[in-house]
């Protein structure tokens, strides 16, 4: 991964701003297939390969999923992590393998659940928080700043009002973090 | 580089003086350093779980 990459060479802070990739999927899901319905079936299979491969490049698991789901509680569930715990970090990481290697519907209460259980968490409070939607605003107020800042796709890296669009491999990373640390007088 | 080396620094100088003075030079490491980590050193990521 290219973040951890950095992490080994710099002293990085990164932090997750949410975006909607897909924020009309239903709750329930649907199929891979159907998102992509208008889409050539060779290419769809083409970048499928292409992000599996640079999944293993960087040694991260990819399963084979069926199923997309709404994002938007898992949001409001790392909002909560972020807020309420010091385990944010690993919240982020199993919300991606939970959607990526075990094609779960991370956008349901109960699993999101079972994923603070898992990690140790609060899981009462966890629910609480869905249920009552207590972080609902911090996911907006991401989503309003990708907008206003014309974020359009994922991942978009910024710090200083500097923008990096899309997956780079480490040395393109590294040197805007340079960039930022010349800005700074580092 | 670095600003970890810089906080550290910092913090070596509160380590050097006295009790009663060391908590209001590790106020001053929390007000100088920390800006300047969360300067230079926060990047923000736009992503999705997707």
């Amino acid at each position: 991964m290219s973040i951890e990459t950095l992490k080994q060479e710099f002293d990085l802070h990164i932090r997750f701003i949410h975006f909607p990739l897909h924020p009309e999927t239903p709750a329930e899901g649907i199929e891979v297939k159907a998102l992509f319905a208008n889409r050539n079936p060779d290419d769809m299979k083409a970048m499928g390969d292409h992000i599996k491969q640079l999944m293993e490049a960087s040694g991260l698991p990819y399963g084979k999923r069926t199923m997309t789901y709404n994002s938007r509680l898992a949001q409001e569930f790392a909002a909560w992590a972020e807020a309420e715990t010091d385990q944010v970090d690993a919240v982020h990481d199993a919300l991606f393998k939970a959607y990526f290697v075990d094609n779960r519907n991370i956008g349901a209460v109960n699993i999101l659940k079972e994923i603070a259980e898992d990690l140790g968490l609060d899981a009462a409070r966890a629910t609480e928080a869905l249920s009552h939607r207590l972080y609902s605003p911090q996911v907006n107020a991401d989503w309003q700043r990708a907008w206003e800042n014309g974020v359009t796709g994922v991942p978009t890296f910024t710090a200083k009002e500097l923008y990096v669009y899309g997956h780079q491999p480490p040395e393109v990373l590294g040197r805007f973090i340079r960039h930022l640390q010349t800005l700074s007088g580092v | 580089m670095s600003l970890s080396f810089e906080a550290t620094r910092l913090l070596g100088c509160a380590w050097g003086f006295p009790l009663e003075r060391r908590q209001a030079r590790l106020s001053y490491f929390l007000l100088i350093a920390e800006p300047l980590m969360n300067d230079a050193l926060t990047i923000e990521v736009f992503s999705d779980y997707i």
